[in-house]
């Protein structure tokens, strides 16, 4: 032992303090067990609270704001021009991301579980080294929950791009804005900048967006990205990038045609890769595939038995609510419970602008498999409330087998998809039936009751719409 | 990478316990080498390695049940240092079955605290989701994934009174602490013990017996056996078992009610226009029924030399399963050992069992004489639900007068 340096022991170390790895070290410090969590950032939380979720969607609703009371002058609505002192927004998203973190903190102090800032290297089987405060970690345990970072730029590219980080603290609304990627974080950002006044420009390299989510339900959100965005480039590559004066100028490439357009500034949403490089997952013989992910068993094992895996660095999606069940997993089964995560569906939420939100399997995937289904479409221009709203665009369908009936998949676009989904998400944990959604009782007049209707569609028929259609 | 399957291991059998393996994970094999024994219901087999390589993963421990179809054993034919640790990896991270059961999580919860596996559970719930319940029945009687294969026993478990409400009276007290008392020595039930004791219960709580019980003079049989056997044409002596299993698979064509059994979920009996009969056998291992298949087709001779056969193979352990199944009436034969009668418990699914007791010397009345009369007990035991007691006493009566006069019902048939 080194002078000057600290060794303690645990019965559980958590490797990240976002929002799988805290959630697992509360668990389990609520199991009884001695617990210690590592962050390599100054502050808890993750990417989800610091630089992702919390923050972009602080902002959204900000800009969504702004949009509804330009839009309510129909409902009587008298405003001289709504304006957006964007550095008292920033001081808003900062102040609820910082009173957010505390909270964490003081949720891991009630504990008593420490949390040493550094990063964390598996040195042995059961001894991690945290770099910059000299301190060694035995553990009994550890919980691997070290995120996802965003890909780096193309190699080559040296110049100061935004990533959605940047984006997210608002250093200044350019008059244009190129976003570079057409995924949820592209279509989440690049709106609520066209929202804040910049003039954006879309551009995909696949032929569509979100190609893995049903287009019924992206199309509602690209409709209004046409209204929004100057332009929108899909199967479009980015060829060349060069410094100019007043920002950038882009050259593109679609379908063998090259184009330019010049740009204030440009953000790249191209993807995130898993933190798992520099682990020394090597030490403990744990291998990562070619995606950088590590695997595990439905109880978040690792191939060593004492080392568990949860969230960004495992395989599933990258999603924050997936990462912290992981975590709650990852700890009860530490304490020797029979967790698993045997979860069937697990929701993708997009908070563009109207919202989408998925659950259970998608359309697009049922055919894909040839998965039998029947299918019930509402669209919100039938539902009271959303007229009332003003906020009809979209629609909630629900996909079921057509045997049992059992719901297999519920699909969203509109306004609140991001809460309705949880029903639909309910529904398919607990195996429920079309029938069961049909007869429970939902509140008039909700958005909640278009998952009845669209129970009912798919069924056989909703009372709201003016006949049956049949089930495509 | 090969994963070896449980075989099939004959008509109707569903499931092994696994007795003991040969080899260990990271052992070599090479083809047809043992890999470990199997015990089924019917017999004790070898299972050799159906492929040369290493042994990757071993997929029960000795005692474990092992479903047909379930990997045994993964081998790994061109190895590789690393594989172990991928097989494990590919294991447990690989792709969820696609059939998966529909429960909500509490129950796939507690499926997994009670270390079942819930997709082997059928759902009685809306669109055949599992329940609480289901996985209660299940955990009792492991009945429903036996319930649909024809021919299988159901298991009726006392334990635990919950799903046994429908049987009035029915508690099991909890054993005094007899170690106070004394010395004891516990052995676990497993294998055919296990086998016999679901067996047995599930034919006593399920079948109402009844028993007919009467005595033959097998003098003249004797007579006829000794006779036969003398001659030294065949190899094999005939035995009276072999004379009372030509009898009673004949005799069984005019009481079809014996050959039968009940299928209580389609309220129905089944007849059976086939007679095999089964004849109990002690071996080391414990009790098994070898099967005599269409006994009525057979010669004494033939029966006896099947006898011989069977029995020398059921204590020597090489009997097949094919061997042990498919009886349709069961013939118990104590008497060898000794006793003045027996009532035995029906070998459930059948209808009907003969028990056999010790042929003995003893003073009978004939023709207002005395005589000594070489007297063989016999009861026969039936399911009241398929017969009643005067088609027992009939059979009773037509099995003693073709004992009793073997040279007509040899020539007869």
């Amino acid at each position: 032992m080194v002078m000057g340096e600290l060794v303690y022991d645990v019965d559980v170390v958590v490797l990240g303090g976002g929002p799988g790895g805290y959630t697992a070290a509360i668990r389990a410090a609520d199991l009884g067990m001695e617990v210690m969590v590592v962050e390599s950032r100054p502050t808890l939380g993750g990417v989800c609270l610091t630089e992702g979720c919390i923050p972009s969607k602080t902002l959204i609703n900000a800009v969504g704001l702004v949009e509804n009371i330009k839009n309510s002058e129909k409902m009587g609505l008298v405003s001289k021009g709504v304006e957006l002192d964007t550095d008292k927004l920033r001081q808003w998203i900062q102040t609820i991301v910082d009173n957010l973190s505390t909270g964490i903190a003081t949720l891991l102090e009630n504990r008593d579980i420490e949390v040493v800032h550094g990063h964390a290297r598996f040195i042995e089987d059961h001894k991690i080294y945290v770099d910059g405060t000299n301190t060694n970690i035995r553990f009994k345990h550890a919980i691997i929950a070290t995120g996802s970072r965003i890909n780096e730029l193309p190699a080559g590219i040296d110049l100061p791009l935004w990533t959605s980080a940047t984006a997210l603290k608002l250093p200044e609304i350019p008059k244009s804005l190129l976003v570079i990627g057409g995924g949820y974080i592209g279509l989440e950002i690049g709106q609520a900048y066209a929202g804040l006044g910049s003039q954006v420009t879309m551009a995909e390299y696949n032929p569509k967006f979100l190609s893995g989510a049903d287009q019924d339900l992206v199309n509602v959100v690209i409709k209004k990205c046409q209204e929004q965005f100057s332009a929108i480039h899909t199967g479009s590559k980015v060829t060349g990038i060069k410094k100019i004066k007043t920002g950038y100028l882009v050259t593109f490439e679609k379908n063998k045609k090259i184009f330019n357009g010049e740009f204030n500034k440009i953000l790249v949403a191209t993807g995130r890769r898993p933190n798992t490089d520099d682990l020394g997952l090597d030490v403990l013989g744990i291998q990562v595939d070619k995606r950088g992910l590590i695997a595990t068993d439905d109880q978040c094992r690792t191939i060593k038995k004492h080392i568990f895996a949860v969230g960004d660095i495992t395989k599933g999606p990258a999603l924050a609510h997936k990462a912290s069940r992981e975590g709650k997993v990852a700890a009860e089964v530490i304490a020797g419970h029979f967790s698993a995560f045997d979860n069937v569906a697990v929701p993708a939420v997009l908070f563009t602008n109207p919202e989408i939100a998925w659950t259970g399997i998608t359309e697009t995937k049922a055919k894909e498999k040839n998965i039998p289904f029947k299918k019930g479409k509402f669209p919100l221009t039938a539902l009271g409330r959303a007229k009332s709203m003003g906020k009809t665009r979209g629609f909630v369908k629900i996909i079921a087998d057509p045997e049992s009936l059992l719901i297999l998949g519920v699909g969203i676009a509109g306004e609140h998809a991001s809460e309705l989904i949880s029903e639909g998400t309910l529904a398919i944990e607990m195996g429920a039936t079309l029938e069961d959604l049909i007869v429970t009782v939902h509140p008039h007049p909700t958005f909640s009751e278009s998952m009845m209707e669209a129970a009912e569609m798919a069924a056989n028929g909703s009372v709201h719409l003016l006949k049956r259609k049949d089930n495509a | 990478m090969f994963e070896f399957k449980l075989p099939d291991l004959g008509e109707g059998i569903h499931e092994g316990e696994l007795l003991k393996w040969y080899v260990k994970e990271g052992d070599t094999i090479s083809e047809d080498d043992p890999l470990c024994d199997m015990e089924t219901d019917k017999a004790a087999v070898t299972i050799p390695s159906p492929r040369t390589g290493v042994i990757i993963r071993l997929t029960g421990n000795p005692g474990d049940t092992i479903q047909v179809n379930q990997v045994l054993v993964v081998i790994d034919e061109d190895f590789k240092e690393s594989s172990i640790q991928q097989i494990k990896t590919i294991k447990e991270v690989g792709p969820e079955p696609e059939t998966k059961k529909i429960a909500a999580p509490a129950t796939r919860r507690l499926a997994r605290e009670m270390k079942i596996d819930i997709n082997a559970v059928t759902g009685t719930g809306s669109a055949g989701k599992v329940t609480k319940e289901d996985l209660e029945q299940y955990e009792a009687g492991k009945k429903d994934v036996k319930q649909e294969e024809p021919g299988a026993y159901t298991e009726v478990s006392l334990e635990g009174s919950s799903n046994n409400g429908t049987i009035p009276f029915l508690e099991i007290d909890r054993l005094p602490d007899y170690e106070k008392s004394g010395p004891v020595e516990k052995e676990s039930i497993r294998s055919l013990r296990k086998k016999t004791a679901i067996k047995t219960t599930s034919s006593t709580i399920l079948v109402p017996h009844v028993a007919h019980m009467d005595e033959c003079d097998v003098t003249e049989l004797e007579n006829l056996r000794k006779t036969f056997n003398s001659t030294k044409e065949k190899a094999g002596n005939l035995t009276l078992l072999s004379f009372v299993i030509k009898a009673v698979s004949s005799l069984l064509k005019s009481y079809p009610e014996f050959n039968a059994g009940i299928d209580p979920h389609k309220m129905e009996i089944v007849y059976k226009k086939y007679y095999n009969i089964g004849f109990a056998a002690d071996t080391p291992r414990g009790l098994i029924v070898p099967v005599i298949n269409n006994a009525d087709q057979k010669s004494v001779a033939a029966i006896a030399s099947h006898l011989v056969s069977l029995s020398n193979k059921g204590r020597d352990g090489t009997i097949t399963a094919p061997e042990l199944t498919n009886g349709t009436f069961t013939i118990t034969n104590v008497g060898a050992i000794g006793g003045t009668g027996v009532v035995p418990i029906i070998n459930y699914p059948e209808s009907a069992i003969l028990g056999l007791g010790r042929v003995i010397k003893k003073p009978i009345v004939k023709d207002d004489k005395i005589i000594i009369g070489l007297m063989l007990p016999i009861t026969l035991c039936f399911d009241h639900r398929i017969a009643d007691g005067v088609r027992a006493a009939l059979f009773v009566r037509d099995l003693k007068q073709m004992l009793e006069n073997p040279m007509v019902f040899m020539t007869g048939v």
